[in-house]
């Protein structure tokens, strides 16, 4: 602990990475606070941004907009009614009435306390969970690694809405990552007889795509911007009273391990983790006919349990390299830009990047509590600009960020193209997602079964003699089997009775 | 039956047999013993799999006198179109006329494109916004993220 304190703190406690923090959660918060923008989009439209930054300001910078991101779509959740991110969407039940009850400053302080004390618990949590992980991940090798991706890529895949469809999502993003030269034998896939197709295909400019120009498109959808602006409400004392505070003790522990638990597993993200907390609150009270009429409780549960979220999703995601949901996928690509793999090495080789990392979350969330404190309005008078403008600005960043990353307009065109490809996907309901996971995971599953067939000189049986592996790749085919079985009854046999 | 079904288990049979054929021609290096068109074959293979099962499915539920879901929603299409039309041009045009030039006529046009009360001030405004974000953008790239940004024929000369 002690060396966490020293290395970790030492490495971000710097004027010049505390701006960075305090800058990426600001920017975080408002554009978590824009209804229809979340932290995947900001973090992606900013890693291009950091190429040419050292390791730890440009992950100091990105863990800022993720913890700020997450906290923003609580402030026009509160004051205008519309979540600023899914993860929002169970703040609206009892901030918004609360709000209208001219206790929008209250909800806010609320809200703010109860997400940076959700984000702290849950930074704790990593930090006490994650060494250890990755000390029991050190005694594996390529067949464990193997099954570890297989049980990721499965679980998630199969938590999309429509089996079928998820899977042929991830597939998709799996076959992507084909292309190029294979990384072990240098062989030419799928390239085509294309030069440029050598070097594959980045995963930045990717993730861009699908993240930022899908989400512009949608924006472009919604139709002209008719000028007309939501009120914003009187913001009254933000400060909760110390009484209401030392009665959300309870809410506040119960819903930062529901989040961070909840962050830990893959596919489930803030949204799940926050109507969970929310439920959970409801029934542990002694008055649920009050939650939805605006109680501190509905507020603090939610906003307690999403932003607690953020430290359980980076427990697998830096101890094993298998990210559970979107922001972490992108997230994770922005450490291998860096030249940093997540997993049990990072922890034994890069241990200067892993306890910075930790220090930076612990930092963020101490911003997201004087931002949120201090410049709630401001942030929501910012998240109301102008579509006709908001849209062009960040289409520009996406293009000019993909563009940047490489110095090749070939990146731009695989920006241009996986954008609108995403919006096409997006109209025929089908998830993005599993695309960028397929694509981060996919390249694991292969290099890590190729290795192990090396090491094993062939033998397949090694997979199963192994009890972790054999283990983990028997929850990925339960948890297919169990999915397909979901989907026969949901989507098959559940229309012929009709 | 539901159309967005059909097209994407199309999609996923044409895409996934086309990948296929191809990581039929992979070559294999004599050097490892760890196949480099294994995974290859197998995905792809896996991908005409699920866009047939999603055929299946489909035609399951229409035998069965399923409701066919709702229609592909199709909201401000030619919007959308003109929004991507004008992206591809940004980068078709981006090296020939350079940053600042096709940054501030693309910002520009489409701020005043999705002015839905478009008057002088209004497009006053616009050319502001285009000038100044340009600019901002600009000096960010330039100066903080070291990258360089094309200059164009216009002022690379």
């Amino acid at each position: 602990m002690s060396d966490f304190l020293t290395i970790g703190f030492s490495a971000v406690l710097t004027f010049h990475n505390l701006l960075l923090v305090f800058f990426g959660v600001f920017l975080g918060t408002v554009v978590g606070a824009i209804p229809g923008l979340t932290a995947t989009l900001a973090i992606s439209l900013l890693i291009p941004m950091t190429f040419g930054m050292d390791a730890i300001p440009a992950l100091v910078l990105l863990l800022g907009i993720y913890c700020g991101g997450i906290y923003g779509g609580s402030v026009t959740a509160i004051l205008i009614n519309a979540p600023g991110t899914p993860g929002a969407a169970a703040t609206l039940l009892d901030g918004h009435p609360m709000a209208k009850q001219g206790r929008a400053g209250e909800a806010l302080g609320i809200s703010t306390i109860s997400s940076a004390l959700g984000g702290l618990l849950s930074a704790l949590i990593l930090v006490f969970l994650a060494q250890k992980i990755a000390f029991i991940a050190l005694k594996f090798s390529a067949q464990e690694y193997f099954a570890i991706s297989v049980f990721g890529l499965t679980v998630i895949v199969s938590l999309s809405n429509d089996l079928i469809k998820g899977m042929i999502a991830g597939l998709f993003g799996f076959t992507i990552g084909f292309i190029g030269l294979d990384g072990i034998t240098s062989v030419q896939r799928f390239t085509f007889g294309s030069v440029r197709m050598m070097s594959g295909i980045n995963m930045i400019p990717v993730i861009i795509g699908l993240f930022a120009i899908t989400e512009i498109l949608r924006l472009v959808e919604g139709g002209k911007d008719d000028g007309k602006r939501l009120e914003i409400g009187k913001i009254n004392r933000i400060l909760p009273p110390a009484k209401v505070l030392i009665r959300l003790i309870p809410t506040f522990i119960r819903s930062s391990i529901i989040g961070t638990f909840v962050g830990i597993l893959p596919g489930a993200g803030a949204n799940i983790a926050s109507f969970i907390s929310y439920n959970e609150a409801k029934r542990a009270s002694k008055h649920p006919e009050l939650f939805g009429t605006g109680i501190e409780e509905g507020v603090a549960a939610c906003e307690t349990a999403n932003n607690a979220v953020t430290g359980g999703a980076m427990i697998p995601m830096l101890t094993l390299g298998i990210p559970g949901d979107a922001v972490t996928a992108v997230l994770l690509s922005a450490l291998l830009v860096q030249g940093f793999a997540p997993g049990p090495l990072l922890f034994s080789e890069h241990i200067d990047v892993v306890y910075p990392i930790y220090a930076a979350m612990i930092l963020a969330n101490i911003f997201v509590l004087i931002i949120g404190l201090v410049a709630a309005r401001p942030v929501a008078k910012i998240a109301m600009v102008s579509k006709k403008f908001l849209v062009p600005g960040i289409a520009i960043f996406a293009m000019i960020g993909s563009f940047a990353s490489s110095g090749y307009l070939w990146d731009l065109w695989v920006t241009l193209v996986f954008g609108i490809l995403g919006y096409i996907l997006y109209k025929l309901d089908f998830e993005v997602m599993p695309i960028v996971l397929g694509l981060l995971l996919g390249d694991m599953v292969e290099r890590y079964f190729r290795q192990a067939m090396i090491l094993s000189q062939g033998d397949w049986t090694s997979f199963f003699t192994r009890p972790i592996s054999c283990i983990l790749l028997l929850f990925a085919v339960c948890s297919v089997l169990w999915n397909v079985y979901k989907d026969i009854q949901k989507n098959w046999l559940l229309k012929s009775r009709k | 039956m539901d159309k967005k079904n059909v097209s994407i288990g199309i999609g996923s049979v044409v895409f996934g047999a086309f990948f296929f054929i191809s990581a039929l021609g992979i070559k294999e290096s004599k050097a490892s013993s760890a196949s480099a068109s294994l995974f290859p074959k197998v995905i792809t293979a896996l991908i005409v799999l699920m866009g047939l099962l999603l055929l299946l499915r489909e035609y399951v539920r229409m035998r069965n006198g399923a409701s066919s879901s709702k229609p592909i929603e199709l909201k401000n299409v030619k919007l959308v179109i003109i929004f991507c039309g004008s992206m591809l041009l940004y980068a078709l045009l981006l090296n020939t006329l350079g940053f600042i030039v096709c940054t501030f006529l693309y910002l520009t046009s489409m701020a005043v494109l999705l002015d839905k009360n478009r008057n002088k001030r209004s497009i006053v405004y616009s050319i502001i916004f285009g000038i100044l974000l340009t600019a901002a953008i600009y000096l960010m790239f330039n100066n903080f993220f070291n990258a360089t940004l094309p200059v164009g024929m216009i002022f690379g000369g």
